[in-house]
């Protein structure tokens, strides 16, 4: 029985923001579906096919912020045909036709061209947050028209997308009155941008907290902008090579210990190391650092960067840091939560770190509950270790450079390893698995991985008995990745 | 601990149920295929172990995944019967969430016998124990060549797997992308440190694509492997023959057009040089081969074009309009 006005239900629903609850809400009865579809206003679709434009629309009449996921999460690794699909433009002209009030749109792994970003900018007045993670099909020219025309543009936040890039002209787009910016990341755009043009937005922007760049900003620039923003939070730094002595490293240094504020550091896309003592002023306060795509950023210097930053809780590495650079992480670094080492040179199958350096992270960092770990080798001894030392682990992604490499003392596959992790780990949400394994392992976690979600498997398993035990056991799983596994799949 | 009490609430349960029952869930426990009496024969199979003596907590430390020494084992080993019950009331009765056909499945699965399993091409060199075989120790059954292929792991490149390993193609090639802008460290660095590798360590690899005008399929190739433009111009030579057209103006000899272009420092797959050889850097912008000292062109070319000469002219024109002056600063 529904007691209360429908005015005070959706005030109610209101406090409910996460997407699960909400669509539990609009599943205990009719009235409540209807208000909390007519109220909604942020919805999320993990799957672009599967739903159509317009059965969202007549849904959710006051829709104003949408995420949207098109390719599979296998289409990074090129494991996915160009053709696949994806595309946004059926999803934006049927919100333009039926006049929604969109204002935020958030892509992943989806094809978006420069007529659709146009479309955008001329159909939703209000427009204020452009997201796009690991998209393409556009060119700046697209970018250009999102800031022509997007009069109250907050965020643009531009990931690891592949753009086409016909040089600066874009920046300069943005009209004298575009006042609201907030967040500007344009670090994966490979060409030069109008550097007048940049300092003039961010001379206007009194808002911006959040700014990426790419390695076209050099080191002066970056030195100006700080003067001009040192309130932002998130930081990333473009081109970082220069002469230690100059003077424009000196105005860098002032203009760092004027940005109390900043929280998030990335960048450093060509870095000279020994320069990065700069930066040691804002590393104290730092909570993330992503120095992923700065191979030159290594050995003492890099250490150095890290035994300052003693709050730090998520960081994004290469694997140059080596074990040993992983062993003062998990010494100083004792709030981490989140730690990813990517491979600097991943067809050789050099990579600089081993089981070693992940048993020092588990054993050192007490809050480290997600990793994503390319290495060189693993034993079952150290996955064990690491299990006992770090039962709160959420996500485990553990990735040997060769894919099939057993156990390097004993020779042995790496179930007992990965069934230790499973075991101890309750919690654990996501797995990602390599190495030689059998179906032994995926037995353990048919048995213990009662959370699992998302699993991701290559060259593993012997049988198809591996995955009957996976998908009997967990039940909680809703992705599952698979490549090149003896699994007969006749039973699938 | 909540599991010991289901351990011993189960145990009870267990007691009263038939005898007969309980030595057939003792004989199908274990991994897959493994018999009890096999798996008594030989103490030294940690693997197998492990599952049995997890769940055993009432007696030993808790969870003790990772067992310590062997007599522990022999010791648990002997005294398994008397526990049998309680140890195998554990993973597979517990929990009321399991389906009961997952266990109904899985005890019959233990009882089949020894089903083949299918190996993938892949690890073909790393063979590891037929499962009748776990009767030897593990390291025994695996061939010779893993001991040679062992330090070849740590040194080899990889034979390349599509989509391996699964990082983004932003980052394949970072570590050379900017090896020409590093400053190198300072050389008051010790040897030991790991992780100031010499970054031309890692690099024995890197494969570029190369597209030819006029052919719809591209080739790759390993930009590493040459010390010269010489060099280079000789492969691409090789690489694009079969697809050379019919006619040629000329009739020289391959070899000879190869040193004369060789010496030009120009790519061309026939000897009337009525080809160009371009390169795509980590800008984006297309430039000539052969103007900067190689090493500094291997770190930055992304991928390689076979251009036709007339196509070079209008190449020209269009780099023109894009040069950083005119593209860069607009006011």
């Amino acid at each position: 029985m529904n007691y209360f006005p429908d005015e005070v239900l959706e005030h109610i629903f209101d406090f409910v923001t996460s997407q699960r609850d909400r669509n539990s809400v609009s599943q205990v009865c009719k009235p409540w579906y209807k208000i909390e579809s007519s109220s909604r206003q942020k919805v999320f679709v993990g799957n672009c096919y599967a739903i159509s434009p317009e059965r969202v629309i007549e849904r959710f009449p006051g829709l104003k912020s949408i995420t949207l996921k098109g390719k599979p999460h296998f289409a990074d690794f090129n494991l996915v045909p160009p053709d696949w699909g994806g595309f946004v433009y059926p999803w934006i002209e049927a919100f333009a036709r039926n006049n929604m009030g969109l204002e935020e749109l958030k892509l992943k792994r989806m094809i978006i061209s420069d007529e659709c970003l146009e479309l955008i900018s001329r159909s939703f007045a209000n427009f204020k947050s452009l997201v796009l993670v690991s998209c393409e099909g556009f060119s700046t020219d697209g970018l250009a028209a999102i800031a022509s025309n997007c009069s109250f543009l907050r965020e643009l936040d531009l990931q690891e997308n592949d753009v086409e890039d016909h040089r600066g002209h874009w920046l300069s787009c943005f009209p004298d009155t575009c006042t609201s910016l907030v967040s500007l990341n344009f670090a994966c755009l490979k060409g030069d941008v109008n550097l007048a043009a940049l300092e003039r937005l961010v001379a206007r922007s009194p808002n911006l907290r959040s700014l990426r760049l790419n390695h076209a900003v050099p080191l002066d620039i970056l030195q100006k902008i700080l003067m001009r923003a040192p309130h932002l939070v998130d930081l990333g730094v473009g081109s970082y090579v220069h002469d230690p002595d100059s003077e424009t490293y000196n105005k860098l240094v002032t203009a760092l210990q004027k940005c109390k504020s900043v929280r998030s550091l990335s960048g450093f896309l060509e870095a000279a190391p020994q320069c990065l003592s700069a930066f040691h002023l804002i590393c104290p306060n730092l909570t993330s650092l992503n120095l992923s795509y700065a191979p030159g950023i290594h050995g003492t210097e890099l250490r150095k960067l890290i035994r300052h930053c003693r709050k730090l809780q998520r960081l994004w590495i290469l694997d140059c840091i080596g074990d040993e650079g992983l062993e003062v992480v998990a010494s100083s670094c004792k709030d981490l939560q989140e730690i990813r080492v990517f491979p600097s040179d991943p067809f050789v199958g050099n990579a600089a770190v081993t089981e070693v350096g992940l048993v020092a992270l588990s054993s050192g960092c007490p809050k480290l509950h997600s990793i994503l770990y390319f290495c060189q080798q693993m034993t079952n001894a150290a996955l064990i270790t690491v299990a006992k030392n770090r039962p709160n682990f959420t996500r485990f992604r553990l990735c040997i450079l060769d894919p099939t490499k057993p156990d390097a003392v004993t020779n042995q596959p790496l179930d007992e390893g990965f069934g230790a992790i499973v075991h101890s780990c309750k919690g654990l949400r996501r797995l990602s698995m390599s190495g030689r394994l059998t179906d032994r392992v995926f037995l353990y976690i048919g048995m213990y991985a009662e959370q699992l979600e998302m699993i991701s498997i290559a060259f593993a398993g012997d049988t198809d008995e591996g995955m009957q035990y996976l998908l009997n056991g967990c039940k909680k799983l809703r992705k599952l990745e698979i490549r090149d596994c003896p699994l007969a799949m006749q039973r699938f | 601990m909540e599991e010991n009490t289901r351990c011993f609430n189960m145990a009870s349960a267990h007691k009263t149920q038939k005898a007969s029952e309980d030595k057939k869930l003792e004989l199908r426990l274990g991994p897959p295929g493994e018999t009890f009496l096999g798996y008594k024969a030989n103490p030294s199979n940690h693997g197998a172990k492990r599952v049995l003596q997890h769940p055993v907590g009432a007696k030993t430390s808790e969870g003790n995944w990772f067992t310590d020494s062997e007599e522990k084992q022999c010791k648990k080993f002997s005294c398994y019967e008397e526990e049998a019950e309680k140890v195998l009331s554990f993973p597979w009765l517990s929990s009321s969430l399991r389906s009961s056909t997952f266990h109904r499945e899985a005890q019959k699965e233990l009882q089949k016998p020894e089903p083949s399993f299918l190996q993938s091409s892949e690890v073909e060199e790393l063979q590891y124990p037929d499962k009748m075989a776990c009767s030897t120790p593990a390291s025994a059954s695996f061939p010779a060549t893993t001991d040679g292929t062992d330090s070849c792991h740590k040194r080899c490149a990889l034979a390349p797997v599509v989509g391996w390993p699964p990082i983004r193609s932003f980052r394949k090639n970072i570590a050379s992308s900017s090896i020409s802008k590093m400053v190198p460290e300072l050389p008051n660095k010790t040897p030991k440190e790991g992780s100031s590798l010499n970054p031309d360590s890692f690099r024995n690899d890197l494969f570029v694509k190369i597209n030819m005008e006029g052919v719809p399929i591209g080739r790759k190739i390993n930009l590493k492997a040459y010390d010269s433009y010489d060099k280079l111009s000789v492969a691409i030579d090789e690489l694009f023959r079969g697809f050379l057209p019919a006619q040629r103006e000329t009739g020289d000899p391959m070899s000879e057009s190869k040193m004369d272009e060789a010496k030009e420092n120009e790519s061309s797959v026939s000897g009337s040089r009525e080809y160009t050889l371009v390169y795509e850097d980590n800008e984006g912008d297309r430039v000539l081969v052969g103007d900067v000292p190689w090493h500094m062109f291997v770190s930055t070319a992304r991928r390689l074009r076979v251009l036709k000469s007339t196509e070079k002219v209008s190449v020209g024109v269009n780099k023109q309009e894009k040069t950083p002056l005119s593209g860069a600063i607009e006011l």
